[in-house]
Formats: structure tokens, C-alpha cells, sequence
């Protein structure tokens, strides 16, 4: 069961390290963007609607950045 | 049965149903692209887990912060959900081919076929072969199985007992995965491809839905705005594939 557990925690850090591994940039910018939303963007003052406006922004422009860029380079 | 005890059943089936459909709609989809076995042990796992929890607990988890684990489960999503976005945006613009992932994967199982798990063949092997399946499926079944436990206490809560409650919430479940058991053969159909698509899109909208609910925002419409959160993923995925397709090739030789 210990040689099991330890397997599937390797494979489960893989696809972590895995998102990292096949573009840093993307899984980095989402993961600062999270941040942010989580952290900066409630202390702004601003609505429900606006937070979310911000948030699924910022996911776009991270998410179309990477595919054209990754499509220019493939 | 007094009419309190109905409407306590009433109102734990009726507000436990959503939260189940919800975790079904993650469970069917790791089942349907990444394999039945590691989904419904994922979701095996979160059911154990909440009893487990439930029993230790019981009337102090009104005080867990549901708040950090809809942050840490809804970012986690968010993260495994625009990757599948990603991958599959790029194999609709003909970017990465479409078997890639597929010969990644075999020799993923067979590395771990000729691992130290080969020589314990037990059952388990075959249900946690797929740990990031089983992952996805246990947070999205125990978060949700969370909420539906706070939903019972707190209906409970109102009604002075809690048997009534939790009575509609069993009912709720046995309804869903009667749904689930009816719909998952017509779903493995579909073209793969096109499901890991369809996942990608579930994932992220969950994820952004749930760090939402972390950060306490009122979601237009409540939980029916994950269908709003879908379909605006899905514009976006469909902008990106154009762009992905029209995308001048620029020769670099990077990795995907």
C-alpha cells in the first residue's frame, strides 16, 4: 500500500510539475493571476459583477496570449 | 410524519440535488476521457472520506471555513482545467496531434505496469492507475459532498432534526447516480477529442465558479451561472482555435 501511495503521489506531482514543464509561462500566469483575484482584486472595493469581469478577463487574455503564441511556434 | 418532516425532506433533496448533479458532471466527465474506474474511485474515496469526517466531526463542522477549500479546490481546477482547454484548443487547430496524449499516456500505465505496483496485481491497481482521474473526482465529489452536509445541518438546524434532511439528501444522490448510471454509455460515444474539450470547459468553469464562492461573490443566478461560465469558456475556445489555425508558423521547435 506504501509503494502504491508513493506511485500515485509521483504521478500526481508529474502532472503538476507536468503543467509547469510544458509551458512555465502559462501555468505561472495563471497561477499569478489567481493570486491575484484571490488576493488583491477584493480589496478594491469592487462589485460581485465587476470581480468577475476581472477575473474570466484576465483568464482570456492569459489563455489567447498563450495559444497564439504557441501556434506562431508549433 | 408531520409536514415539517416533509418539507425538511423536501428542502434537503431539492438543495442537495443541484451540489450532486454538479459532482456527477465532473465524475462523468473524468469517466468518460480518462476511464471508469479511477472516476468512481475518486468519487469512492470523497464518499468514504465525508462519512469518515462526518462521524469524527458531526456537529462541529459548521465551523470549517468552506470559504479556503472552495479557494484551494476552485484554483486547482481552474489549473487542470485550462490545461485539458489548452491541449485540446490546440488539437481542434490541427497544432499537436490528436493521439499525442493518448501514446503519452500508454506509456505512462506501461511504466507503471512494469513498476512495483505490477507484483501486488490487486484490485487497486486498475482503480488508482490514474491518480490525477482519481484526484479530479475526489475534490469535486467531496467538496460538493461537503456542501451538501452543511446544507443538511443547516436545514436540519431549522427543523430542530436533522434525520429528515439528511433523508432528502440520500434521496437526492440515489436519483443522481440513477441518472449517471443511464447516461454515461451514450456519453462514451462521443469523439474524444471533442470530450476533452468538453471537460477542459466543465473544469474551468467549476474552478472559476468555486473560487468565486470562496471569495463570496453573488454569482448572477447563483449556481445556474456555471452554465453561463461554460458557455462563455466555449466562445473563448472557439475564438482561440480560430486564432490557433490562422496563427503564422514561425519556426522554433518549442515544446507543447
Amino acid at each position: 500500500m506504501k509503494i502504491k501511495f508513493s506511485v500515485n503521489a509521483k504521478a500526481i506531482g508529474r502532472e503538476l510539475l507536468g503543467l509547469l514543464v510544458e509551458d512555465f509561462s502559462f501555468a505561472f500566469a495563471l497561477t499569478a493571476w489567481i493570486v491575484i483575484v484571490v488576493f488583491a482584486v477584493p480589496r478594491m472595493g469592487l462589485t460581485s459583477a465587476s470581480q468577475i469581469i476581472i477575473c474570466c478577463t484576465g483568464l482570456s487574455v492569459i489563455l489567447l496570449e498563450n495559444i497564439y503564441r504557441r501556434s506562431k511556434s508549433d | 410524519m408531520s409536514m415539517q418532516d416533509v418539507s425538511s425532506i423536501l428542502a434537503g433533496f431539492l438543495a442537495s440535488i443541484v451540489e450532486f448533479v454538479e459532482a456527477l458532471t465532473i465524475v462523468l466527465a473524468v469517466g468518460v476521457t480518462r476511464g471508469w474506474k479511477p472516476a468512481l474511485a475518486g468519487a469512492a474515496l470523497a464518499g468514504v472520506s465525508l462519512v469518515v469526517i462526518v462521524a469524527l466531526l458531526g456537529p462541529y463542522l459548521a465551523m470549517v471555513p468552506i470559504a479556503n477549500v472552495q479557494l484551494v479546490i476552485g484554483a486547482l481546477l481552474l489549473l487542470f482545467g485550462f490545461r485539458w482547454l489548452r491541449k485540446a484548443i490546440l488539437r481542434s487547430a490541427g497544432k499537436i496531434p490528436i493521439h499525442d496524449e493518448e501514446r503519452i499516456f500508454r506509456e505512462e500505465v506501461q511504466l507503471l505496469d512494469n513498476g512495483p505496483m505490477n507484483s501486488t496485481a490487486s484490485l487497486g491497481h486498475d482503480y488508482f492507475r490514474d491518480p490525477v482521474a482519481v484526484l479530479a473526482s475526489f475534490k469535486a465529489v467531496f467538496l460538493e459532498g461537503l456542501e451538501v452536509v452543511f446544507i443538511v445541518i443547516a436545514v436540519g438546524a431549522g427543523a430542530r432534526s436533522m434525520w429528515p434532511s439528511a433523508i432528502g439528501a440520500v434521496l437526492a444522490a440515489a436519483t443522481v447516480i440513477g441518472f449517471g448510471l443511464v447516461v454515461h454509455r451514450p456519453l462514451s460515444r462521443v469523439p474524444e477529442n471533442q470530450l476533452k474539450f468538453t471537460v477542459g470547459l466543465i473544469l474551468s468553469a467549476f474552478g472559476i465558479f468555486w473560487i468565486g464562492e470562496g471569495l463570496h461573490v453573488s454569482w448572477p443566478g447563483g449556481d445556474l451561472s456555471i452554465v453561463g461560465l461554460i458557455a462563455y469558456l466555449a466562445i473563448l475556445a472557439a475564438v482561440c482555435v480560430r486564432i490557433a489555425a490562422r496563427a503564422p508558423r514561425v519556426d522554433s521547435g518549442g515544446a507543447v
